[in-house]
């Protein structure tokens, strides 16, 4: 009883009760999304990252209802690239990837002082085009070294109901940027593509399913945004558990992407990541992203943004021994508990969960 | 032998017998005891020989001369007494010795019952026949303090008043006879009949009124006055006394005035609890919130559950629907103005009441008795025990605390002098499941010195200060930090009210305030701490004024106050003003071009502007008046909100060269009208605002710790309209009031400049506007000791900008397609209250006295939407405080 009376007082102090709710949204129609961006390097140079080499893709797909999972991919679509010279490239839909079209030039890059502008053109007949965009003017020098120092990240988590702040091991990946001496700001945009190795630890080592080579995307998958006016100083990329970490029993690999964007590109980037860090009590109110898309019928909503980047990268290795403390593998140790059952990795590479796992070794893969 | 005699259309009486210089009683005789009407009286004209009488024993006879014109004596057999012959030979009236010189003729029909009791006469002096000013004072019959706002009615002159800060009351009126009606929610309605004669001694009526409870009688509930409602003359007034707020069912049992005054038409506030309330579309900080003078920033307490205000000491609460008086101003949307009581000057007393979370114990008494007294009251909450309590994550890390103390002392040197001095001090903290520990505090003092120059000419002398504070800190390890805001002011006001006659009344002053406001700074609170110092420059203002006003009742039925205002405002350095670029966007924001620095003192920016202010009123006939007013006001600093509902995160900024002053004009048109008497009152009003200067914010501001936040702030129109209803029944034993409103709010930002273009220049709901909202109050007096309430409120739900599609990039799953600025609502809000209380066994005389409070918040459990809110998905949380029914109980005393 004194329970329950505590309960009822305690309801109106604090619960605050917290419930889903449903608003009945005026017929709003599905709108074109446009994804993509042309850089100064061109598929073949892509490769020489090191990396398995990219051409440049358009994404679109349909706007969906908030309650929605997965948007509707547009298909059948014309997208066509032109530039201030006069110059017109045409995209190639994929065959493999639903909504997407690529700019199938192993050359094709995008040049300095040259405007481009993409082109959409439905099945429907509605077209769209974005402005006119270029690499911007200021671009950063060479990418500079990527390090790392080892740290201690704190976080409050909870344990059996207790919040206690506990210290993680890791070390915070940086980059250096290059000197920027023009007065002007370079709007940089950092992204990452991680690869590791997994070796099952129940199967002889001669077996083709022993070693994999991972790719996740969702792991490290925030970009890291920099207003620079001046440069020579290390920007934190992110911040890499070492302790626990099964990613970096093997060897780990990160693949740093550097794009200095035009200042809208930016504010794009910068608002996404803005409206990612809402659901709070006492957030600020919401706004729309300014896109640089235009429906060519006034009527029609375009979202997206169309990029025209300053882009290089560099690939960065790293090993568990590289830290000054011990960090233990336990593939072997995670495959050995008194289970009913070891889970499958245990036993092939190929049945790695926490990733997209490949037996094939990518060609540009050092070991150690 | 002459008469002078004074004639008015019913009456001619005999006021006053000048007695003619070579006459001389013979008798000696002096006094109504030596009067005896004998047989000699026999066939005698009455009149004349009354006015014989009066002549020969010095005696003021008063009569209607038109009443007894036809009698003629008759049938006097052996000798009687004066009243007593009359008492047998005037069938039809009360005969009234009022003292040994003072005999009255009342036709019992006049005034019924209350003719027959010498107890209710005032008998007043009076040496000019024609017109004499009614002067008096109301006070307390126990502690003989004065009651303010008393209303005091004179239905033969077709006018009301209320009683002012000494009490005092005053009317013209001819020397006839005139009944007097005073009424106080929380004591006895009471009526005199006031006469004049030459033998009266006092010249000036007090009188004194017994509380309710004393004299074992039931409350009578008005919201304000019955007759004032006709009677007043400024459109838009709402006044509440504490009375008529404590018979409100309560939540937790503690009265709340600012809770009481969202069921008035026109006021509202954004959610279920809230840290203010909208008058007529405004914003909460568009509301000059005074208490004793002193400004209050933050009206709430607990995160809103209860209001600032003490309610063992509140007073009388004034709300001005606009600008209200010339003597106010400063605000563009409403004038809540608080007074406190002063500390009982006769008997030490206490009160206070205990409830289930929070408790509150005021005492008062002399310093000096008659010349000096104290109140003191504080309140204090104790919630944590429940919350810690309870076997939840969230709430162990949860914490909900306040606490507050309210002062008065008031000194009585004399008649002519008054002073008082106020403070207030008042604590929150919360911390709702996260590491953050929001806070607030408010330091208050004001100085108030009344002094009355001459009969006519008084003046108030008013110091103040108000400090408010808010507070985040953070701990959580190296990103743990301290965030403040702030403001400060400083405030000298003189104030003249000037009363020529009741009918013309002059009030001119002179107001002076220097704020200094502070947007923000934080600071990390570890060495070494991931957080930068961030410190938002704070400002400074200088805000001055002069005002006069006056109120001219032209003839009974048509009363005009004029006021007009002129305020001036410098902003002062020492700041950081930024230059701007709009053609150059850095995002949303315009590029800063250059930045200029000014010294300690230095002028910035000034503005300055006339506020005009006029109402009119017009009576139809005794039941029905018409009233018209238009309000200009200035406001100069704003409070700017970044987020989605109120918060601690609310900052003030000054007007200066980015952001210009908000002027507010409002039109008002209205008729009241009473019905069966003074039972009902209907009140109709229409507004019309016109905002110019609104501020709102651009998309993707960030005004949070932002050194040029004013690029984030636009400057457009605000529109405000609205339909305002309210039927009162003030009498018997269910009462109550009805209340109505049908408005909008919109605002209007359209511009050249893409980023100062809101909502593409279209029109769009304010996060204010809620076009319908209801609210019943209704007491139901069960018996002496216990009555029933309830409270229900209705209301449209507030806008919002809600994410209406969706759609993947890169590797973000979710970026979220939101609609127009507010175009969506959230659910409607409706709530029920009931309240039962329940005093002890009322004895008179008793001094202790004690009731409980039951009452029931939100009886049918509605989960009304404090906020709705989004998850990264877009996925809409709605978020009920009180999303369930609430009961509580409540002990109050008071000694």
């Amino acid at each position: 009883m004194d329970k329950l009376f505590r309960s009822a007082l305690l309801f109106v102090i604090l619960i605050s009760c917290v419930e889903q709710y449903e608003f009945k949204i005026k017929n709003e129609e599905p709108a074109l999304v446009v994804e993509g961006y042309i850089s100064n390097v061109s598929y073949e140079a892509s490769k020489l990252f090191p990396a398995d080499g990219r051409y440049f893709k358009v994404r679109l797909s349909m706007t969906s209802d908030v309650a929605n999972v997965r948007d509707k991919k547009v298909k059948h679509a014309h997208v066509y690239l032109i530039s201030s010279d006069g110059s017109r490239w045409e995209y190639t839909e994929s065959s493999e990837n639903e909504g997407e079209y690529m700019l199938c030039d192993d050359n094709f890059s995008a040049k300095k002082n040259i405007l481009y502008k993409l082109g959409v053109i439905l099945d429907d007949g509605e077209s769209y085009e974005s402005g006119w965009e270029q690499i911007p003017e200021i671009v950063p020098g060479e990418m500079g070294d990527i390090r790392f120092e080892e740290t201690e990240l704190e976080k409050y988590i909870y344990r059996n109901g207790e919040k206690v702040l506990t210290s993680f091991k890791g070390v915070n990946v940086t980059v250096d940027l290059p000197s920027s001496n023009s007065g002007n700001t370079i709007y940089y945009k950092w992204d990452f593509f991680p690869t590791w190795i997994y070796k099952s630890p129940l199967i002889s080592i001669h077996r083709s399913d022993y070693k994999c080579w991972i790719e996740d995307p969702f792991y490290l998958s925030d970009y890291v945004l920099q207003k620079d006016n001046a440069g020579l100083y290390p920007k934190k990329l992110f911040f890499l558990e070492t302790v626990g970490n099964e990613r970096i029993y093997g060897r780990f690999s990160v693949l740093i992407r550097q794009m200095a964007l035009s200042k809208g590109y930016f504010t794009y980037f910068e608002e996404i990541e803005d409206q990612g860090n809402r659901g709070k009590l006492f957030d600020p109110p919401p706004y729309n992203l300014e896109t640089n898309l235009t429906s060519t019928h006034p009527d029609k909503k375009v979202f997206g943004y169309f990029g025209v980047v300053d882009e290089q990268a560099k690939r960065w290795y790293f090993d568990r021994l590289d830290v000054s403390y011990p960090v233990e593998n336990r593939w072997k140790a995670d495959c050995s508990l008194k289970v009913l059952a070891q889970p499958p990795k245990c036993y092939s590479c190929l049945s790695y969960e926490n990733g997209i796992p490949t037996n094939i070794e990518p060609d540009w893969w050092e070991d150690e | 032998m002459q008469f002078l005699c004074f004639q008015r259309i019913d009456y001619k009486i005999l006021c006053l017998t000048v007695i003619i210089a070579s006459f001389i009683s013979t008798t000696f005789a002096d006094g109504l005891k030596d009067i005896l009407v004998d047989e000699t009286a026999n066939g005698q004209d009455l009149i004349e020989y009354l006015n014989d009488l009066e002549n020969t024993y010095h005696v003021d006879l008063i009569f209607t001369d038109s009443e007894l014109e036809a009698y003629t004596i008759f049938g006097v057999g052996k000798p009687y007494k004066i009243e007593e012959f009359l008492t047998v030979f005037l069938n039809g009236y009360y005969i009234t010795k009022i003292n040994n010189k003072v005999l009255v003729i009342l036709k019992k029909s006049q005034f019924g019952i209350l003719g027959s009791s010498k107890d209710n006469f005032i008998l007043l002096n009076n040496d000019d026949i024609k017109t004499v000013g009614l002067n008096g004072k109301i006070r307390d019959i126990n502690t003989k303090d004065p009651i303010v706002g008393a209303s005091v009615l004179i239905q033969s002159i077709n006018s009301g008043t209320l009683t002012g800060d000494n009490g005092q009351f005053r009317f013209a009126v001819d020397g006839t006879v005139h009944k007097i009606e005073i009424r106080y929610i929380g004591y006895q309605s009471s009526s005199y009949i006031v006469v004049f004669s030459r033998y009266g001694v006092d010249r000036a009526a007090i009188i004194s009124m017994f509380q309710s409870s004393t004299e074992l009688e039931n409350i009578t509930i008005r919201a304000q006055g019955n007759d004032e409602i006709v009677k007043n003359q400024l459109s838009g007034i709402e006044k509440l006394n504490i009375e008529t707020i404590k018979k409100m069912p309560t939540f937790m049992g503690e009265v709340d005035p600012i809770r009481s005054i969202i069921t008035l038409p026109g006021v509202s506030s954004n959610g279920e609890v809230s840290s203010g309330f909208n008058v007529r579309g405004g914003e909460p900080g568009q509301n000059l919130i005074l208490q004793d003078g002193a400004v209050i920033y933050n009206p709430t307490h607990l995160f809103g559950f209860f209001s600032a205000f003490n309610p063992d000491i509140v007073k009388n609460i004034e709300l001005y629907k606009g600008g209200g008086p010339a003597t106010f101003g400063g605000r563009a949307a409403s004038v809540l103005d608080i007074s406190l009581k002063n500390g009982n000057l006769n008997n030490h007393s206490f009160s206070g009441g205990v409830g289930l979370i929070s408790s509150r114990f005021t005492v008062e008494g002399p310093v000096i008795e008659k010349k000096a007294s104290y109140v003191i009251g504080g309140r204090i909450s104790y919630s944590d025990w429940l919350i810690q309590s309870y076997d939840n994550i969230q709430l162990k890390n949860s914490a909900a605390n306040f606490y507050d103390l309210t002062g008065k002392i008031f000194l009585f040197p004399n008649e002519n002098n008054s002073i008082s001095i106020s403070g207030y001090y008042s604590y929150d903290d919360f911390q709702l499941g996260s590491d953050s520990v929001f806070s607030w505090n408010t330091k208050n003092l004001s100085v108030n010195w009344d002094h009355t120059y001459t009969d006519n000419l008084s003046g108030k002398l008013l110091l103040t200060g108000s400090n408010y504070f808010s507070h985040i800190n953070y701990d959580g390890g190296a990103e743990s930090f301290h965030y403040q805001n702030s403001i400060q002011n400083l405030g000298l006001k003189y104030d003249f009210l000037f009363s020529q006659i009741e009918s013309r009344i002059y009030n001119f002053g002179f107001e002076s305030t220097y704020a200094l406001t502070e947007p923000g700074v934080i600071r990390p609170t570890i060495e070494r701490g991931n957080v930068a110092e961030t410190d938002v420059g704070n400002q400074r203002g200088l805000e001055t004024a002069a005002f006069i006003q006056g109120n001219f009742n032209l003839t009974d039925r048509l009363g005009i106050m004029v006021g007009l205002r002129y305020s001036g405002f410098l902003r002062l350095g020492k700041d950081k003003i930024y230059e701007f670029d709009y053609s150059t966007l850095d995002g949303r924001y315009p590029v800063i071009v250059d930045s200029a620095l000014y010294s300690n003192g230095e002028i910035i920016d000034r503005f300055g502007g006339f506020e005009p202010r006029i109402s009119l009123r017009y009576g139809l006939n005794d039941f029905t008046t018409l009233k018209a007013s238009y309000y200009r006001s200035i406001q100069y600093l704003h409070l700017i909100s970044n987020t989605t509902i109120p918060s601690p995160l609310d900052y003030w900024i000054a007007s200066g060269p980015h952001i210009e002053p908000t002027i507010s004009d409002q039109y008002t048109i209205g008729i009241l009208r009473d019905f069966r008497g003074t039972t009902y009152e209907l009140s109709l009003e229409g507004f019309y605002k016109n905002i110019d200067n609104a501020l709102d914010y651009i998309d993707g501001a960030d005004l949070f710790l932002n050194e040029s936040l004013e690029a984030g702030l636009a400057q457009g129109k605000g529109t405000a309209y609205g339909f305002e209803m309210q039927l009162k029944r003030n009498e018997g034993k269910l009462n109550g009031w009805l209340s109505y409103t049908y408005s909008r709010s919109l605002r209007k930002f359209s511009s050249e400049i893409a980023t100062l273009n809101l909502n593409s220049g279209d029109y769009y709901s304010s996060g204010h506007d809620q076009p319908h909202n209801l609210s019943v109050v209704l007491n139901y007096q069960l018996d002496s000791r216990s009555s029933f309430s309830l409270n229900f409120n209705y209301k449209t739900g507030r806008p919002i900008t809600i994410p209406v599609s969706k759609f993947s990039y890169g590797k973000i799953l979710s970026v979220l397609n939101y609609s127009q600025r507010n175009e969506y609502r959230m659910p409607d809000y409706h709530r029920l209250d009931v309240s039962y209380t329940l005093k002890d066994k009322l004895k008179r005389n008793k001094r202790y006295m004690g009731e409980w409070v039951f009452s029931i918040y939100n009886l049918y459990g509605r989960k009304n939407a404090y906020s709705i809110y989004f998850d990264e998905n877009g996925m809409a949380q709605k978020l009920s405080i009180l999303g369930s029914i609430f009961p509580s109980i409540t002990y109050n005393f008071k000694y």
